[in-house]
């Protein structure tokens, strides 16, 4: 992340191919190409990637998936075993739409603790975490449309979380949900395919321009990196192939259900004793508001993440909790985390101790360097 | 009010650019909120229209459902999983949309984790949730209110129908 520089030459002796190159590609381009290599300045630029690649991929899953509850599980099948290509199609859809979701949450984590939400990014980071919401939720309405056991039960549960909040409820639920299963797939189906990317790629096109007219530059690092990034989704599709879940059957309902690994810490939350849905719906609400008032939270010029431990120190405690709330969701399947139960205990516990030990190293930490600027 | 100037040597009124441009926004605005809430019609899943009837509808013969052992069914509509269960004392039969989250209940299927020593309980395969089979009553777990209790009839041959509810309306998702 480099700031415009006189490497840049004068603007006005500039040629004009040279100029659009230097519009698409940004002011200090050539210089920085190292810069653009370290892949923790590229993990936007390969969130994109793994978007541009999901779009393509995407379009050509759509053309052969049929969206009725019938239908729906059907043309999956089709589409994995029949069709040439087609598991490696499904395969790298699959695949960049999680890698979007893990490149989008670093670029956040990154950028928090980098504090790239300062001036003058403040807007930008509020489309940032936009868009990420949007991708969130095209990944819930992606694996709803398998139409496999675990769809029907996710969306029976997001239909559940929404309609828990009070006066909005039912009109999301109206507006995703229909009252047969083929009116809830359709829904879904058009906010997957259409609605959502159309609202993420004008988020994305504001957020690409407003990083491009504060001098960052992201398409160079797109072009390094995209070779590497299809060549290892070939060999990944190829070693891990994808399943097709079970088929969903209201006459054979699965035994225990699990989302996809990104809402397992939720799912863990609301399967804690005497936490209603609501509170799963605040919380996530409330995580989501609070990355979006940061930065007027914090407002010093200060960078350097050791040098704003409060906001280090909350975010280390909140990477804690999630991966935390995850790993003891994926250990205690279709079980209530109770305090009666040690073993609940015993993780709860253990992962609050090493959050506030953590935390505590992070001021501990600030004091000494506060110490040492001093001496 | 627009300001219309007039020109000195015509009668015709003359209209700035600018009164012409906020006069066509203001009457495309207009023509996009007036009939906004037909237009949001267009997003929202139809609703049903009319009273809510429930159908009378065979389940099973009593014969065909041993004691302990369950039935699903779809009541009062296409895709509304409900389950018939036999106990040693009857039949019961609920809607088996969880009333936490709306997953699918079971009853007597292979136990789940957790849930060994008791299988012959109503329970959720989501986030725990554990009803009692005889009343659909909550005995364990996230769920805030009993399972809806779907109206039984049994007719001289045997055969069990369901028609209406006998408690829990609105059913979970339905209010």
């Amino acid at each position: 992340m480099s700031k415009r520089s006189s490497l840049a030459g004068n603007e006005s002796t500039k040629s004009t191919p040279s100029r659009v190159l230097d519009f698409i590609f940004g002011y200090s381009a050539y210089a920085n190409i190292l810069n653009v290599l370290n892949p923790l300045n590229s993990i936007g630029a390969l969130a994109f990637l793994f978007f541009t690649i999901n779009a393509v991929t995407g379009v050509m899953l759509a053309m052969n998936y049929t969206p009725t509850s019938e239908a729906a599980y059907s043309s999956i099948q089709t589409i994995s075993m029949t069709l040439r290509y087609g598991w490696l199609i499904r395969g790298i859809h699959f695949y960049t739409a999680n890698g979007m979701i893990i490149a989008a949450t670093l670029h956040l984590i990154t950028g928090y603790f980098k504090a790239s939400y300062k001036k003058p990014q403040e807007l930008n980071w509020i489309v940032g975490v936009a868009a990420g919401a949007i991708i969130i939720l095209s990944g819930f309405t992606g694996y709803v449309l398998r139409w496999d056991q675990m769809a029907v039960g996710a969306s029976g549960i997001g239909h559940g979380l929404a309609s828990s909040i009070p006066q909005v409820g039912t009109v999301i639920t109206n507006i995703f949900w229909g009252r047969t299963y083929t009116e809830t797939l359709n829904h879904f189906y058009i906010s997957h395919i259409l609605l959502l990317p159309g609202l993420l790629i004008v988020l994305l096109a504001i957020h690409y321009f407003m990083i491009r007219r504060h001098g960052i530059e992201i398409l160079l690092s797109e072009i390094i990196i995209a070779p590497i990034v299809l060549g290892l989704l070939f060999v990944f599709v190829s070693l891990f192939p994808l399943n097709i879940g079970e088929r969903f059957d209201p006459m054979n309902p699965p035994t225990t259900l699990e989302p996809e690994w990104y809402f397992m810490g939720m799912y863990q939350f609301l399967k804690t004793q005497s936490v209603e849905p609501l509170y799963g719906v605040m919380l996530a609400a409330g995580l989501g508001l609070f990355i979006v008032i940061v930065p007027f939270l914090d407002k010093s010029h200060e960078r350097k993440a050791l040098r704003r431990p409060v906001l280090t120190a909350i975010g280390v405690f909140i990477i804690i909790e999630f991966l935390a709330l995850t790993t003891y969701a994926y250990l205690s399947p279709g079980q209530i985390g109770a305090f009666s139960d040690s073993n609940f205990v015993a993780a709860f516990v253990i992962t609050n101790v090493v959050a506030a030990a953590c935390m505590a190293l992070v001021f501990a930490a600030y004091r000494r360097m506060v110490r040492t600027s001093v001496a | 009010m627009p300001v219309i100037k007039r020109d000195a040597a015509s009668d015709v009124p003359k209209l700035s650019r600018r009164d012409v441009l906020k006069g066509v926004a203001l009457l495309g605005a207009a023509l996009l909120v007036l009939p906004a809430e037909t237009l949001a019609q267009f997003l929202l899943a139809p609703k049903e229209t009319g009273p809510v009837v429930y159908p009378k509808l065979r389940i099973a013969n009593s014969k065909d459902v041993p004691v302990n052992e369950s039935v699903l069914f779809e009541y009062p509509h296409k895709d509304r999983p409900a389950v018939l269960i036999h106990l040693a004392d009857g039949f019961v039969a609920y809607d088996s949309l969880c009333t936490h989250l709306g997953c699918q209940v079971h009853y007597n299927k292979v136990p789940a984790l957790g849930w060994e020593n008791n299988p012959q309980q109503i329970f959720c395969p989501c986030h725990g949730g554990v009803y009692d089979p005889a009343t659909g009553k909550v005995l364990g777990g996230p769920p805030p209110r009993p399972l809806a209790r779907i109206k039984l009839e049994i007719d001289g041959n045997g055969e069990i129908f369901a028609n209406g509810f006998q408690s829990g309306l609105p059913l979970y998702g339905e209010s």
